[in-house]
């Protein structure tokens, strides 16, 4: 692009941009008009316009736009981020064209949610067209500069970029930030870790830099060295607070490391941040489940949802997820009011469901299946039988019978239903399989374990704290009459079961003894029958048991 | 005031100033487009007139939700590494009818260097900079970008009067983080491009304004400083 031609203010002979394609897109026909004759002052003949974000779609399907405005607000459901969002996933843009979105919006919310979708440019109103011919120009020369190295990039040819790269950065090219930043993903992507740390140690050593920090933690991460991560993302997040990409990493790691509470907390600071992503809500929705905070979990379970509509992240998943932390928060809503629009709302989902995926006889199973949990939930047994007989009909009637993915959430209904050895056969069976994966054993092991509801968890989760507390006090007395309320919302749970013998042992241990304490861990290690050998509290499980049969005399 | 569940004012103020924003360039376009078709006429010095009252109300209202935001510690602060001329040539590129108009002459110097800061954010605080000295200059502004130890330093000098002791006063409190008194559009302003300066921040340094007449041309000069 010429730069002279710029400088001689709008250009109205620019035979350069005649040729180009460009289209607008606003709510408003002002804006659109105004937005249209700015880019033809420029010498764009061809500018199309469209007030919808389908509009753009379909516009973009019909020809390629070199140049693309959108404005964040659109008419019909869909925003500008979310278009930016589908034409990528449709492959509709290339890497050349230049997608802009326009926004009067202020709000950080959409602010960060436009940032998050990386459009080329973010251009806020009101701008004149001095400016816009200023940015067309620099996008140009800079896609133009890239273009190479971003079909790279999108191919995954990383070798030639980072060839390409370094040669930019060698030359002291202009798009030497750009280069250094696409370097430290590309040297991620084919594990030149060493790579990595010294590139991003050389930029940490002039200046403080979120993206160096979020790439160190990256390795460390990829790695294995997850405690390395948190650190370094810890000290990203104090330095700069609004480093939207390592709260969703740093709450990852502390999943993986197994402090879910933190996990969650970590996710709820980025949700302040940034709530419009749907992946984000989607992870606070089942981090907040898996610690029991109904509440949270149903909030972001409702908010995934709402994002996902008009959006390429639409999910059955999310609607079902939705249905079942409904079935399980709707006993705690106090106002009757309020419990009834909630459950309202989880029928609509497995309406809205059963009608957006129609054609898809998985997710019908899947829906019929979330029924029965739904009237499991309230009690309406009878119900819930029929819809986990409607689903058995559609399963026999699939290809393949049930699917193999699907049968944890069988196991699961089955159990609510009321067909427990059912439920127990099948969930055993698959995690003894050593085919099925290990993801779909350590849910259906979690389940065995546990199959009460999530604010049963949290209060199981609650007492046994309290009762390692007293425990770790040696007030043994106190510890067992926690356990074992513990025991009363989560009867199967290994690891109470069996601090409860252990703190049994220690009390007689000191005392001598008590035959009731006896029974007590003969019953809780009775509880345990469904821990198989692959389970990790199992080699605890033997242990215990052989020191009580030795000691007391006991037989299983 | 009566806490009222029904004014969500975040929202209101979000809201409200998005469809300012709007209309401000939906005004600032015709104005652009008359000014193109009265090129010859006197009355294009009034359009240039309007032009700038509307730069200066879209100012106003930058600057006011800006602190709105960073009072409800809700602004957006996204770091990127940004070349800093092209920040200043958008603002002057937006100014052009002003600045010929008001027959200003505006030199820039400086390397033209990239550096890591909030690009948006910057480019509000040096269009407000940039107005203050289009309003107190003779008939030159000097921009002048300079990498110093630790920092990055943009210093905006004009060739007016320069600012009575009681302005630098005022603004020399305003810094040091005393509460406004005789709170003013100008002073607010200033308040604003502190604060987001301050939100720049590398390696223990913290980004601040400073406001003092220049020894040479003794007019108005504030250095913008960014670690």
């Amino acid at each position: 692009m010429d730069k002279a031609l710029f400088q001689n203010k709008a250009a109205q002979n620019s035979s350069v941009y005649a040729g180009l394609q460009a289209l607008v897109a606003d709510e408003f026909e002002n804006s659109r008009v105004s937005i249209r004759q700015m880019l033809q002052g420029l010498g764009i003949q061809q500018v199309d316009q469209t007030s919808s974000g389908k509009g753009v779609l379909e516009s973009c399907r019909a020809r390629r736009y070199d140049i693309i405005l959108c404005d964040f607000r659109l008419t019909g459901g869909k925003n500008g981020q979310q278009v930016l969002e589908e034409l990528r996933e449709l492959k509709l843009l290339k890497p050349t064209n230049i997608f802009i979105i326009v926004s009067a919006e202020t709000s950080r919310d959409v602010v960060m949610g436009i940032m998050e979708s990386q459009p080329d440019e973010y251009l806020s109103k009101p701008f004149t067209q001095a400016v816009l011919a200023r940015r067309l120009e620099r996008q140009f020369q800079q896609s133009q500069a890239l273009a190479k190295m971003k079909e790279c990039l999108a191919k995954g040819k990383y070798t030639e970029l980072i060839a390409s790269c370094l040669q930019h950065i060698q030359e002291e090219g202009r798009y030497t930030p750009w280069c250094k930043r696409t370097l430290v993903d590309a040297f991620l992507a084919t594990q030149q870790f060493d790579k990595l740390e010294q590139l991003c140690q050389a930029e940490l050593s002039v200046r403080d830099l979120d993206w160096a920090l979020l790439g160190l933690a990256k390795k460390e991460h990829h790695q294995g060295q997850t405690d390395n991560a948190i650190t370094i993302l810890e000290k990203l997040l104090r330095l700069f607070p609004q480093t939207i990409s390592a709260y969703d990493l740093l709450a990852q790691c502390l999943e993986e490391m197994g402090r879910s509470d933190e996990a969650q907390s970590v996710l709820d600071d980025a949700i302040k941040i940034s709530p419009r992503i749907h992946k984000r809500q989607k992870h606070m929705a089942t981090v907040s489940m898996a610690n029991g905070d109904t509440q949270s979990a149903l909030k972001a379970s409702q908010q995934t949802v709402r994002l996902g509509i008009n959006s390429i992240h639409e999910n059955p998943d999310d609607y079902i997820q939705l249905v079942d932390i409904v079935a399980e928060s709707a006993d705690s809503v106090e106002s009757s009011a309020d419990r009834k629009r909630l459950l309202n709302e989880a029928s609509q989902a497995l309406t809205v469901v059963g009608k957006r995926f129609a054609d898809d006889d998985s997710v019908k199973l899947r829906k019929t299946l979330a029924e029965s949990r739904f009237h499991a939930a309230q009690g309406q047994a009878k119900e819930a039988q029929q819809a986990l007989k409607n689903a058995q009909q559609i399963a026999s009637e699939l290809e393949g019978g049930m699917p193999s993915d699907l049968v944890v959430e069988y196991g699961k209904t089955l159990y609510n239903a009321g067909e427990h050895e059912q439920a127990e056969t099948i969930l055993a069976s698959l995690v003894n399989d050593q085919s099925s994966s290990s993801h779909l054993k350590q849910q259906a092991a979690d389940f065995l374990d546990e199959p009460v509801s999530s604010s049963a968890k949290a209060q199981a989760k609650g007492l046994n704290k309290d009762g390692l507390a007293s425990y770790s006090q040696k007030d043994y007395s106190a510890a067992i009459e926690q356990f074992k309320t513990a025991l009363q919302y989560s009867p199967r749970h290994p690891g109470l079961n069996l601090n409860l013998v252990q703190t049994s042992l220690k009390l007689m241990e000191a005392n001598g003894e008590q035959a009731h304490l006896v029974t007590e861990c003969v019953e809780a290690l009775k509880r345990l029958r469904h821990v198989s050998p692959a389970h990790k509290q199992h080699k605890r499980l033997v242990a215990l048991k052989e020191y009580l049969m030795k000691h007391y005399k006991v037989t299983f | 005031m009566p806490k009222d569940n029904q004014l969500p004012f975040r929202n209101i103020i979000s809201a409200s100033v998005k469809d300012m924003r709007n209309s401000l360039g939906q005004v600032l376009y015709k104005l652009d487009t008359l000014m193109a078709h009265h090129l010859k006429d006197e009355d294009k010095y009034d359009l240039v007139d309007a032009q700038y009252e509307m730069v200066r109300m879209q100012n106003v209202i930058n600057q006011l939700h800006g602190l709105y935001l960073i009072e409800t510690d809700s602004l957006t602060v996204q770091p990127q590494d940004s070349y800093v001329m092209e920040l200043i040539e958008d603002i002057l590129a937006s100014f052009e009818a002003l600045l010929e108009n008001k027959q200003i002459d505006v030199t820039v110097r400086g390397d033209d260097l990239s550096w890591y800061l909030d690009p948006q954010l910057i480019s509000s605080v040096l269009q407000i900079i940039l107005l203050n000295a289009i309003r107190y200059t003779n008939d030159e502004i000097n921009i002048e970008l300079a990498s110093v130890e630790q920092g990055l330093m943009i210093s905006v000098v004009d060739n007016g009067q320069g600012y009575p002791d009681a302005v630098l006063d005022s603004f020399a409190n305003l810094v040091s983080g005393q509460t406004l008194a005789n709170v003013s559009s100008q002073n607010s302003g200033w308040l604003y491009c502190e604060k987001v300066a301050n939100q720049h921040k590398n390696q223990g340094h913290v980004g601040f304004t400073k406001l003092r007449n220049d020894a040479a041309t003794g007019g108005g000069r504030i250095d913008l400083f960014i670690p």
